[in-house]
């Protein structure tokens, strides 16, 4: 798996602290609450909010 | 609800660490790890516990913390830094150790996920340390420790000529701390602060220059090397600087640093 699951389970969104999960390709991480989905590159989690694209839902 | 850091100052910090990436990992994981074990020391971390070492850099403390908890999250603004320090993880067989790009001010974790935040030699970066030490006390867990540690203005110096010093070779330099405000900054996020330690590290100008990817020759060394030299009468950066009595050109002079462990009540 590109990222751990120790990670997973205590990764949140930085902006409005809701839990995120992987998406489907396994390419970000999305958060229900604001829809923005955070990159992963290199394996590592991009939690940033200005490189986090925003899903229409 | 926090703040990032500004993105000028990410943008400065990045700068920064991109372009000294190699150098920096380098000097720093093989010279500051007494330190690394001293903050572990203080910390005291049990088996079975999660630690955060925020602006990981390439891995210093959160390589130490490692082999003693069970696991190690090292989160740094800066891509490149993290791929030195993902490399010293796999070197070091630390399995357990995983890596988020992310910026301190506004932690990607939920609040009290952590037995033990650290951070290393980092707060001086940080557009605010205030609100970022704020942010480690919400994402530490109540009876958890926050454990930092980072350079101080050691008496007689004057704050204004110590970070004017640190500014000249470094533009992402924010603020070096006074000795009792370190404390009191901790204190005022909440957390009570339980011990504080003081070292004295010997340096070289050239050394640290270089470190900072700077040569002999290039105007930001020089300028530099002027400031900390006009510094040696009365002491006034509190670096304790001294020319080198051979003919080297080199200033030796020392780095103080405050370590110190809070808990969250």
């Amino acid at each position: 798996m590109a990222v751990s699951k120790e990670l997973l389970d205590i990764l949140v969104c930085p902006q409005c602290k809701t839990p995120v999960r992987i998406t489907a390709d396994e390419k970000g991480l999305k958060c229900a609450t604001c829809h923005r989905v955070y990159p992963i590159r290199d394996d590592i989690p991009v939690m940033l909010l200005d490189e986090a694209r925003v899903e229409s839902e | 609800m926090a703040q990032e850091n500004s993105h000028q100052q990410r943008d400065r910090v990045r700068e920064r660490f991109t372009r000294t990436a190699e150098v920096f990992s380098s000097f720093v994981l093989t010279t500051r790890t007494a330190d690394a074990e001293l903050l572990v020391e203080m910390a005291a971390p049990r088996g079975g516990e999660c630690v955060l070492d925020v602006a990981c850099g390439p891995g210093t403390f959160a390589l130490q913390f490692a082999p003693r908890v069970q696991t190690a999250v090292g989160l740094d603004v800066t891509p490149a830094i993290l791929a030195q320090a993902r490399a010293a993880a796999v070197a070091a067989g630390a399995s357990n150790l995983f890596f988020v790009n992310g910026d301190s001010a506004a932690l990607p974790f939920a609040a009290g996920t952590f037995d033990i935040v650290c951070c290393g030699y980092s707060l001086h970066h940080m557009s605010d340390a205030a609100a970022a030490l704020r942010e480690f006390a919400r994402v530490v867990r109540r009876g958890g420790r926050v454990a930092v540690a980072d350079m101080v203005v050691a008496p007689p110096g004057s704050f204004a000529v110590n970070n004017a010093i640190e500014q000249a070779r470094d533009s992402s330099h924010v603020r070096t701390l006074l000795p009792d405000e370190f404390p009191s900054m901790v204190e005022a996020a909440g957390l009570r602060v339980s011990e504080c330690r003081t070292t004295v590290s010997p340096r070289s100008f050239k050394s640290w220059m270089s470190v900072g990817g700077w040569k002999l020759g290039e105007e930001t060394y020089e300028a530099t090397r002027r400031l900390m030299a006009q510094s040696i009468e009365g002491d006034t950066s509190g670096f304790h600087p001294l020319l080198a009595e051979d003919d080297s050109g080199d200033i030796h002079f020392q780095q103080t640093t405050l370590f110190i462990v809070a808990e969250k009540p």
